[in-house]
């Protein structure tokens, strides 16, 4: 069942806490202003507003099960959807509501995004054109615009107003996926804008066959040498394991039709773009699973593919493949079967729209339930600490032109350490989104000393130019220690944390001398304060 | 970055008529002594610092600093742990002392286990000599020429690094072996491999193996070289630990805060979350601990012994900082490192062609291993290398020249007590004796592997180990 909580509900199920029988511990305070609603009421309450509704039951993850997670679903939601979410923003949609807000987002393309747009057009320009195009600009250097495309996608995730969108172009680049460093390079940025950021929120079924029909798909799997007298499997197989069916559906004869059906796509050496070459195409009857490509002629292939992509789109096995990721993605490591059908069940009564998806999902109460049930990777984790300081701009140190190295060079090595440069992943597979791959003794220590970089740094400075600290974050000489650490760790992570965690943080800023901070403790100590606070758990845990 | 004023976790005991450190039976008791104003008085590892400061003008520690290399700026390398080794981490801090150093010797060996991801083509690297149909399915990367092993058998001469060792009969060669449930996609292939269990088995047999053998503790009994914990590692019993760097692997904290609160502070937070954010935390800081104390200990850079050349490559680097984790007498029993990009669906190469695809690995892969033997020195008797790998591929080449997914593939083993010599055998590669147009799978590679796990690392448990696996032979390959 999807609900809709309305602007100003407590969700109706039990916290996990209660449900577990452990007491509402630090939550009692809040649910005695404000009274659980019965389910049965939550439906009429749509037009109530409560006074403490922003809050939601102190939930506990099941990474973290000594933890209380005290939280407001607004933080929640921008936690989950903006891939740099802050106080500012939870705010925004406290404001305009948790469901208008999503719907507002569902509707990108009338949020307008021009900072972004304007940064990566002004200096990565690389990253908008075709591979014609970039070859000419470049001078026959058109590799450059992988790295070019990477760069292009932290700055976009730092300054959109898109969240949603952005996000979900990311999400669908780990499904759909072609590393931007290899054989693809040259064609991936393309890849991007004309196929991802065109369908990210669009129907999977128009993504697809834009996907596999687009020549950075095409070469980073070999395709442009599938061809009948020496077929390469390689697209083939990955089509129905990776971008759709998934393992489970088909057998080994359906992978060598899947293969032979694709032969003859390929790339035009003269445009740098796709052709089908019907000469190379295979003419014999396919079967594919339940699909029956007949005998045909030559020039029948690009009909034979469209209508083989679109079975595939609207496969039940698909469903449950896209369904899982976004759940994974967006509401836990380990949906609950009943998500997964239930989007699934969404993807394909909507002719397999991905927003219709993300709707549902973000109204599920499974995701309301879900407060720290994810642990953030490198790219969030780094855009957030970023984002944190309110960067006004961006100031390449180095053009595309340059040392493609430098343009944003120390978020660009902070984010290699860390694993997660975008579109760099080795492998075909994409990034994984699971905790376990990013909670390992590398990973943590990384992220610790990633978050000493954003704070200890100059060239952090000069690359997003920004306020001081304290202006950022609020701080004045005079203000108390502890009022400061409870709205600081609030503002960092949108937790409200614990007494005995936020005296660790008093302790930083202000050691035992008194309890009114000076300009020269903040000069001196809140850097390393909220170095603490983005090491901390609280700030992890998505 | 600013200049540290103050003396950073340990550097007090550098001060060693200064600062007496007092060790009780129970950890918890361990105290730091120091002499003020005549008097002896016990005091926290801050005060001591503070104390060594005010006597003791700031010495020799190095400066923080970011470096600008070409490749982008790179942390300083910092002496933030010269002393650590006498020092507050390594006598105060709670258990961390039965950690440190004495691991006792189980008389295993060390296991250093190579996934080749991708699916390694073992047809390009062991070649049957005198089989017309293996030239003609590989027109243009068939294997002609080479070492010989024995009469029926060449290995890729990119692998020359190997030839002593094949010499002195430490390197065994499995042909025809995988697993028998391969499906030629690498996921569920590699899952298949690592798990080497039924699919609702969650673990992966070396996790399984730490977890059976003896008291699964100990940081670094087991590793990964790399960011990720590899399949075969993971266990519930046990979080393993990953590191892509020894060298790296440093904690940094503004010397305002002061390293110690940064690590209470952390430690607190984490623990109190519990559960696998505990775990992984307190694993982290104790192996930022140790492994600074080992850099400590030697030179810098690492020298390697015997005058050990590694390749310049992540796998050359992997290597030696497994030879350096094994020469630190920290307990280590089991390696993993993961070597990547056999995925070769075109341009596979001629082996003769030294730029090939497939040369290049090859040559990087035979070079490390080379000069990990070499840097061990006698240690490499008590040392087992094993490869696997998710699938071999097809006999035929395909129209890219490369090959596809296919399943028989080659496992090498490597080690002082390794029995060399080639194990199984390939039918002639013609249509009928193959599998799909694959080398069939005639040895399950888990034969080589218990063999490996019940004599080499001394655990009797394999029905625990490879749950549903009873062998049946016995290949003696170590």
């Amino acid at each position: 069942m999807t609900i809709d909580p309305g602007p100003d509900v407590r969700p109706s199920t039990p916290s996990r806490r209660a449900a577990l029988g452990l007491g509402l511990g630090g939550g009692l305070a809040v649910a005695g202003l404000a009274p659980a609603l019965p389910a049965a009421a939550a439906p009429a309450a749509r037009t109530t507003a409560f006074p403490l509704a922003t809050v939601l039951p102190v939930t506990i993850s099941d990474l973290a099960e000594g933890l209380d997670l005290d939280s407001s679903r607004y933080w929640h939601l921008a936690r989950r959807v903006s891939p740099a979410p802050t106080q500012v923003l939870a705010s925004q949609i406290r404001k305009a509501g948790y469901t208008a807000w999503i719907d507002k987002q569902l509707a990108w393309k009338k949020v307008s995004d021009t900072t972004s747009d304007k940064l990566v057009a002004k200096h990565l320009s690389w990253a908008t054109m075709t591979t014609r195009e970039v070859e000419r600009a470049t001078g026959g250097e058109s590799w450059k615009a992988g790295k070019v495309l990477s760069i292009s996608r932290s700055w976009r995730q730092l300054f959109t107003k898109r969240h949603l969108y952005e996000s979900m172009v990311e999400t669908m680049s780990d499904h759909l996926y072609i590393s931007a460093d290899g054989k693809a390079s040259s064609w991936v940025a393309w890849f991007d804008w004309a196929v991802l950021r065109k369908h990210a929120l669009g129907k999977y079924s128009s993504m697809l066959a834009a996907a596999i029909r687009h020549p950075a798909m095409l070469m980073y799997l070999d395709n442009h040498y599938n061809s009948a007298d020496n077929p390469n499997e390689n697209l083939g197989r990955e089509l129905l394991e990776l971008h759709t069916v998934g393992v489970g559906h088909y057998d080994e004869d359906d992978v060598r039709a899947s293969a032979l059906l694709l032969t003859g796509h390929g790339i035009d050496w003269d445009t740098f773009s796709y052709r089908f070459h019907p000469d190379e195409h295979y003419l014999e009857a396919l079967q594919i699973m339940d699909f029956e490509a007949p005998k045909r002629k030559p020039s029948d292939g690009p009909d034979v593919l469209k209508a083989y992509l679109s079975y595939l789109a609207h496969h039940p096995g698909t469903a449950a493949k896209i369904a899982r990721r976004l759940a994974v993605r967006y509401v836990s490591d380990t949906p609950s079967e009943a998500l997964v059908a239930r989007l699934a069940t969404t993807y394909l009564d909507h002719d397999t729209s991905l927003a219709a998806v993300m709707r549902a999902l973000l109204l599920s109460e499974e995701f309301l339930d879900s407060v720290g049930a994810k642990w953030r990777r490198p790219q969030e984790a780094m855009t957030t600490m970023v984002k944190a300081r309110k960067p006004t701009t961006i100031k390449p140190e180095s053009k595309q032109t340059g040392d493609l190295w430098s343009i944003t060079g120390n978020f660009q090595w902070l984010l290699y350490n860390g694993n997660h440069q975008p579109r760099m992943w080795p492998v075909v597979d994409g990034y994984p989104d699971q905790a376990s791959d990013w909670l390992t003794t590398q990973a943590l220590l990384t992220h610790w000393d990633n978050a000493y970089a954003m704070l200890f740094w100059d060239g952090m400075v000069e690359e997003f130019p920004r306020p001081s600290l304290a202006k950022a974050l609020g701080v004045k000489a005079g203000q108390q220690a502890a009022d400061v650490a409870a709205r600081i760790t609030l503002r960092l992570t949108g937790y409200t944390w614990p007494a005995a965690h936020l005296e660790r943080v008093t302790t930083l800023l202000i050691g035992s001398e008194g309890t009114k901070l000076t300009a020269s403790q903040i000069r001196e100590y809140l850097p390393g304060a909220v170095h603490f606070v983005f090491t901390s758990p609280y700030f992890m845990l998505r | 970055m600013p200049r540290p004023k103050d003396l950073t976790r340990g550097e007090a005991l550098l001060h060693e008529d200064l600062i007496t450190p007092l060790h009780d039976h129970e950890e918890r008791r361990n105290r730091l002594l120091a002499v003020v104003d005549g008097r002896t008085r016990v005091v926290t590892p801050t005060q001591a610092n503070a104390l060594a400061i005010a006597l003791r003008p700031n010495r020799g520690i190095d400066s923080a600093g970011v470096q600008h290399v070409p490749s982008g700026p790179r942390f300083g390398r910092r002496g933030l742990f010269r002393g650590s080794l006498i020092g507050l981490g390594g006598l105060l801090a709670a258990s961390a002392a039965p950690r440190y150093s004495f691991a006792a010797d189980t008389g295993r060996d060390v296991l250093v286990c190579v996934f080749l991801r991708g699916g390694f083509d073992g047809l390009a690297a062991v070649a049957p000599v005198d089989d017309g149909a293996y030239t003609l399915a590989r027109p243009g990367i068939a294997v002609t020429d080479g070492i010989p092993l024995g009469a029926k058998y060449l290995l890729n001469p990119n692998f020359g690094a190997l030839q002593p060792l094949w010499n002195s009969d430490q390197l065994a060669i499995v042909l025809g072996s995988g697993h028998p449930g391969v499906t030629r996609s690498h996921f569920e292939d590699q899952d298949l491999c690592e798990r080497a269990a039924v699919a609702n088995v969650r673990s992966g047999w070396l996790g399984r193996h730490i977890q059976y053998s003896s008291e699964p503790s100990g940081t670094f009994r087991a590793i990964t070289i790399g960011s990720r914990v590899v399949l075969s590692l993971t266990t519930n019993a046990y979080q393993s630990i990953a590191l892509s760097s020894l060298d790296d692997f440093d904690l940094y904290s503004d010397w305002r805060t002061g390293r110690d609160t940064l690590v209470s502070g952390i430690e607190a937070l984490y623990g109190d979350a519990g559960g696998v954010l505990a775990s992984q935390a307190g694993a982290t800081l104790d192996a930022v601990d140790q492994l600074g104390a080992i850099r400590l200990d030697g030179d810098h850079p690492y020298v390697p012994d015997g005058g050990a050349s590694y390749p310049d490559s992540e796998w050359g680097r992997g290597l030696a900082d497994i030879a350096r984790l094994t020469k630190a007498g920290l307990g280590l029993e089991v390696a993993c490192i993961d070597y990547g990009g056999w995925d070769m669906h075109q341009n596979l190469g001629r082996a003769t062609d030294a730029d090939g695809s497939f040369a290049v690995l090859a040559r990087d892969f035979a070079a490390g291993l080379a000069a990990f033997r070499t840097d061990l020195g006698s240690r490499w008797n008590r040392v087992t290398v094993v490869t696997m790998s998710e699938f071999g591929r097809r006999v035929e080449e395909n129209g890219d020249g490369g090959t596809d997914h296919g399943q028989g593939n080659v496992m090498f083993a490597l080690g002082g007590s390794v029995n060399g010599g080639v194990y199984g055998d390939l039918p002639t590669l013609s249509e009928a004796n193959l599998v799909e147009g694959d080398v069939p799978i005639s040895i399950d590679y888990r034969h080589a592997l218990s063999e490996i796990v019940s004599k080499r690392l001394r655990n009797p448990n394999l029905a625990q180990v490879f749950p549903g696996f009873t062998a049946e032979r016995t290949l003696g390959i170590v």
